[in-house]
């Protein structure tokens, strides 16, 4: 049963693909393996209605299979409701991606709790420490 | 019980050994970037220092490493002795042995501050492995405090041994 349409479902979703892997090393999610992930917990669907709900072709999945998909992918339902809650995740999403990107071994900071204003310095940092690997890491500028 | 007990004394010993180490590394001058440049020096790997406008409520230092490289960030504009308080904290960590990409004991505290939002196996998945504990915080900022009163100390003592000073006035 389908719910009402939720908006720019499409581009929450697509960015829950292009960031968030399968477990062990296996890369992104394919449109197969997330309706594999679905079936474990007792939901089924088709890969081509994940393809629609990716495309946009489709925008009204049943609560159930959001909040499969929100459970497969790791984040609170509320991603795909809450524009603050979106935001958050986003926000949380780019320092990972980041941390990845720099290709920190390690990190240490000090803070009681990394809130947004916290984050977006942190992703600024390690954005800065990206380039200085890029231009050959060692220490001299 | 015997676990935590011989947990203390591992960490009583590890930081007398760090503290001996500081004592090794704190430059006469008290400089907090000749202290950096020992350290780098010692631990054989490049610190880069990273001056970052960071606001008060933006981690007040970070400490980043990489393959080949360390990477100390600390705030931008501030005072001296907040600016040396900040590198003794992570010079700290290092002087402690902490290595962040090694500490595999509880990486969920660091995913859960850093993607609170997101469940934290999945946070794992987006990067690789990090750690991050409270024990080390504390020892880093025990290493600290020694370190700034080693390096105001350093400092004191060249004032009276500088060519000019008093003391070598009165010879």
């Amino acid at each position: 049963m389908d719910g009402p349409g939720v908006p720019g479902l499409a581009a929450k979703l697509d960015h829950l693909f292009a960031t968030i892997p399968q477990p062990d090393n296996r890369g992104a999610y394919t449109n197969e393996a997330v309706v594999a992930e679905l079936r474990k917990v007792g939901v089924t669907v088709s890969a081509v209605h994940v393809s629609h709900l990716r495309t946009g072709r489709r925008d009204n999945p049943s609560a159930r299979l959001l909040a499969g998909l929100a459970e497969v992918f790791g984040v609170p339902i509320a991603y795909f409701f809450d524009p603050e809650r979106e935001q958050a995740v986003n926000d949380q999403l780019a320092a990972l991606t980041a941390l990845r990107d720099a290709q920190v071994q390690g990190l240490m900071l000090r803070s009681g709790g990394v809130d947004a204003t916290a984050m977006m310095h942190l992703v600024a940092a390690l954005e800065q420490v990206r380039k200085r690997e890029a231009e050959g890491g060692q220490g001299n500028p | 019980m015997g676990r935590g007990t011989r947990d203390r004394f591992t960490r009583l010993s590890e930081r007398k050994r760090a503290v001996r180490a500081a004592r090794k590394l704190a430059p006469r001058d008290g400089n907090p970037d000749e202290l950096v440049s020992n350290v780098a020096a010692h631990r054989g790997r490049p610190i880069v220092m990273m001056p970052m406008p960071l606001p008060a409520e933006a981690p007040s230092g970070m400490w980043v490493s990489t393959e080949t490289s360390d990477y100390l960030i600390y705030p931008a504009e501030t005072t001296l002795t907040r600016r040396t308080a900040v590198i003794c904290h992570e010079v700290g960590h290092m002087l402690m042995g902490h290595d962040p990409g090694l500490v595999d004991e509880s990486p969920s505290s660091l995913l859960s501050a850093l993607a609170p939002d997101l469940m934290p196996g999945h946070a794992a998945r987006v990067l690789a492995r990090h750690g991050y504990n409270n024990a080390q915080e504390s020892d880093a900022e025990y290493l600290a405090t020694v370190l700034v009163t080693l390096l105001a100390r350093a400092k004191h003592d060249e004032g009276w041994s500088r060519p000019g000073s008093i003391s070598a006035r009165l010879r």
